[in-house]
């Protein structure tokens, strides 16, 4: 009864997870299942949102309780790897000893990392993580296809948000556990997953977890082969509840009822006198069990050890640090920032974003004008799967801040729109030489179309023209420039833009009418009023260089507003 | 001069102009006065004053009713500007309540079916939304397409093209019986206006080709590959500045003015001096007319004004 409750439910959050990364109308509620997961609870607590520190609390109080139900009823990979099971034939399994020190040592790495400021370890290994990857990358295109089969409103597939190397380790880090599910049952949680060894560690005492009655048991062994986790040991007697994953799978098994969930006291030691009578054909078995021949404790001790070791040859997995960034940046002023993309606007600055975010690409789906892509190497290494802002086709929409609103681990902090209408996430930079306007002197203006904020705008320039027939070559005009800008190529003067004042002064002197105005509607940046949202890139007709670029903020800061008159 | 002067300076003035041409077109006759034209030779009717919906109803009375345009059994497409992810109260989309107005004429003039599409300069699925035009087009019993989808783009030769001698056109306006085309009347940093044949270039896929390629003889030939039955200008706030996407409300000018035309370089005409553009402003225009589209000279358009009671 209580296995089927529990597959239901589970279904249910595995659905509503799912749902949430479809990207029709994400919204806020719909990333509940996604913030109740652990990790996004924990990341926000970190940043002390009180609903993160209420999710997480929860999550605690049930796990001391319970035992590790989390891993079964709510982790959507727990989920997916138990539908996985199911592709193994014999689905018999057996007990094996626990792995602790491989678990220590993921898990200590974790940990370790997360301590020195690099959350990359955890990114990767984290069950929401690589489930919410799996959504973004893979399920959300393949809704879109089967959206346009049925026949209902366009939606343009996006197979390629994930570069191939990135769809690849998605796909990978998928494979993985479930591979290793189909192998071995819950092994991956036990062996590999952070978040197992950590609520392996609180469950150890928890009194209402699966528990085995002595007594009663008949010593059928049905219970061991319905453990996905092989935490049954008959040998003992005792359920290894830090293994455990609350899946009730045994309680359905036993035809005794030998294992409950009914309170127990979880120091008690098993007495030996409790142990049923009959032992079988053999009563060898009835001898103390052989010590083991390594000691479990030490065993954790030395997988911390070698992950303490393994940690140091990760350096490069820290975010790029905040010192190499100049923070003293005005809002018109750029330093050289070309080494990271641009964060979303709500990220505040790059080294807290790299901290915080575990790259789930819930933003990336939620995002409308589909702007963010998860990064390869845009960040470095530490900002692997990391959301970025691409501006080759698209921009970050003005009247939209979705992904603040969705992200469940407070890496994107939730703006009003109002500041994130002011929130400089990174500046145009301007090249003039390769805007159509000022060097072909046709008429465009894409870009100010585009600008929500009017930072760019029209100004209209009169500058010399050049008519190659009447020109002598004589080089009257080059001499009597006042700011130095024609010289002379090729026995034509060429003009260099950005010295020209636009005076006139050689259309007058020219002897032979070879120069004359030419009156340019040419679009001009007032950068303190750029807010990074990259519409003048995304349209930029320019080829093969944009002549808008958005250069990246490490930190965030605030634009001032156009004040015009009503 | 400081900046913000000038800017203030040129917005009365302009706004001066604008007003001028206003009543220019809506001299204190009534329409009775005005020399009577049959409807069906009408090429173009202004209202001014009144709600959106009864001026379009005005107006298409005045041109012999949609049964002129739309015959029973034919479908229609309409083409509205609904690019910009902005609510309607900004105008820098038309106004839903005209498009669904429009949808509803057609279906009872007896048109087999209405589709609407654009191809939005922002996120489609944020243009159609904010704009009200996707919920306006369903509630109305039309049929919303997505501008978004290349595959329903077809390359099309244009005779008599210099610069765009092909494009890929989107399927509705090729394959439909009748185009009606729903513009709002807007500033345009880049082609300085934007009314019926500036919102022609939503149905076009690649616009970063005009942009290259002299603009305003892109503008004026995407034309040539299929004139609109209708031009229904929507000018009842334009946006005066900070065009085609406008900062705030402040850009606005409430004019209550709706235009109606058969020609296309006329009504473009008669928009641009109502933002007060001087001719040859707005150089798509001028080109249109060369490729000879339209009369350009409004004094010979067989037009009607009609003043709505207040």
């Amino acid at each position: 009864m209580l296995a089927h409750i529990r597959r239901l439910i589970a279904l249910l959050f595995l659905a509503i997870f799912i749902y949430s990364f479809l990207a029709w109308g994400t919204s806020h509620e719909s990333a509940l299942i996604a913030r109740s997961q652990f990790t996004p609870a924990l990341l926000s607590s970190l940043r002390g949102e009180s609903w993160a520190i209420i999710a997480l609390a929860s999550l605690l109080l049930l796990t001391l309780l319970l035992g590790r139900v989390y891993c079964s009823w709510i982790c959507p990979l727990g989920i997916m790897q138990d539908i996985a099971r199911h592709l193994r034939k014999g689905k018999a399994e057996r007990y094996s000893p626990n792995p602790i020190w491989i678990r220590a040592f993921f898990g200590g790495s974790c940990l370790i990392a997360l301590l020195s400021g690099s959350i990359l370890i955890l990114s990767l290994l984290d069950p929401y993580s690589i489930a919410a990857r799996f959504c973004s990358a893979i399920l959300n295109p393949l809704a879109a296809e089967l959206n346009n089969a049925l026949g209902r409103s366009f939606i343009q597939p996006d197979w390629a948000r994930y570069s191939l190397p990135l769809l690849l380790l998605v796909a990978l880090s998928l494979l993985l556990p479930l591979g290793m599910a189909i192998w071995r049952g819950r092994i991956y949680c036990n062996s590999i997953c952070p978040l197992g060894a950590l609520l392996g560690l609180l469950s150890r005492f928890a009194p209402l977890a699966p528990h085995l009655t002595p007594a009663n048991c008949g010593r059928c062994a049905h219970c061991v082969q319905s453990c996905k986790s092989q935490a049954i040991d008959l040998k003992t007697m005792r359920i290894d509840k830090t293994r455990c994953v609350g899946c009730y799978n045994c309680i359905a098994s036993c035809s005794n009822s030998a294992i409950s969930i009914r309170p127990h006291n979880p120091f008690a030691s098993i007495d030996p006198s409790e142990r049923p009578a009959k032992m079988g054909r053999k009563d060898q078995a009835a001898k103390p069990r052989p010590t083991p021949s390594a000691d479990p404790a030490r065993r954790a001790a030395l997988g911390l050890g070698a992950c303490a070791i393994g940690s140091l040859a990760l350096p490069s997995c820290r975010p790029a640090s905040a010192e190499q960034e100049k923070l003293s940046d005005t809002i018109d002023s750029l330093s050289n920032n070309h080494c990271h993309a641009v964060i979303p606007p709500g990220a505040g600055s790059l080294a807290n974003f790299l901290q915080s975010c575990t790259g789930c690409g819930l933003c990336i789906t939620a995002c409308p004008t589909k702007t963010l892509k998860p990064s390869l190497m845009q960040h470095g290494l530490s900002g692997l799967l990391k959301p970025h802002l691409n501006f080759r086709e698209s921009f970050c929409a003005f009247d939209c801040n979705q992904c603040g609103n969705i992200c469940p681990e407070g890496a994107i902090a939730h703006l009003p729109l109002k500041l994130k209408q002011q929130t400089q996430i990174g500046l145009a930079e301007f090249h003039s030489e390769r805007c159509l306007i000022w060097a072909d002197g046709v008429e465009c203006g894409a870009c100010i179309e585009h600008c929500p904020t009017k930072a760019l705008y029209i100004r209209k320039v009169s500058r010399p023209k050049l008519i190659a027939k009447n020109c002598t070559g004589c080089g009257l005009c080059a001499k009597r420039c006042y700011a130095q800008a024609i010289s002379i190529h090729n026995g034509l003067p060429v003009i260099d833009w950005a010295k020209c004042t636009g005076c006139g002064h050689c259309i007058r002197v020219c002897p032979h009418q070879a120069l004359d105005y030419d009156r340019l509607h040419a679009p001009i940046l007032n950068k303190k009023l750029c807010i990074g949202c990259g519409g003048c890139e995304a349209i930029c007709p320019a080829t093969p260089k944009r002549a808008l670029i958005i250069t990246a903020r490490a930190q965030h800061l605030q634009t001032e507003i156009k004040k015009e008159s009503p | 001069m400081k900046r913000r002067n000038f800017i203030q300076l040129s917005f009365g003035v302009g706004a001066a102009f604008a007003l001028e041409n206003l009543s220019e077109f809506f001299p204190s006759a009534s329409a009775a006065e005005e020399p009577s034209i049959e409807p069906s030779e009408l090429k173009m009717v202004a209202v001014q004053g009144g709600e959106r919906v009864e001026m379009l109803s005005a107006a298409i009375t005045a041109m012999g009713g949609m049964s002129r345009f739309v015959k029973p059994g034919q479908s229609v497409v309409l083409k509205p500007n609904a690019s910009w992810d902005k609510t309607p109260e900004l105008a820098a989309n038309t106004h839903p309540s005209i498009v669904a107005h429009v949808i509803k004429l057609c279906l009872d003039a007896g048109a087999k079916e209405v589709v609407v599409f654009d191809h939005c300069c922002d996120a489609e699925q944020l243009a159609y939304a904010s704009s009200g035009i996707a919920d306006a087009v369903k509630a109305a019993g039309g049929t919303m397409l997505s501008g978004a989808d290349k595959s329903l783009y077809r390359e099309v030769e244009i005779k008599g093209a210099r610069k765009l001698p092909k494009a890929a056109i989107h399927s509705a306006i090729l394959d439909a019986d009748v185009y009606i085309n729903i513009p709002v009347l807007k500033h345009h940093g880049g082609a300085g206006m934007t009314a019926c044949m500036k919102n022609a270039m939503g149905i076009v896929w690649d616009r970063l080709h005009y942009h290259h390629n002299d603009l305003h003889q892109c503008i004026a030939e995407t034309q040539l590959v299929r004139m609109p039955e209708l031009n229904i200008l929507d000018a009842y706030s334009p946006m005066l500045r900070n065009g085609p996407k406008g900062k705030d409300i402040n850009d606005l000018v409430e004019m209550k003015t709706m235009l109606l035309s058969t020609d296309i370089v006329a009504i473009d005409t008669a928009a641009s001096k109502m933002l007060g553009n001087q001719d040859g402003d707005v150089r798509h225009i001028d080109c249109a007319a060369a490729l000879g589209m339209g009369e350009k000279n409004l004094s010979r358009v067989p037009m009607r004004r009609i003043s709505m009671p207040a």
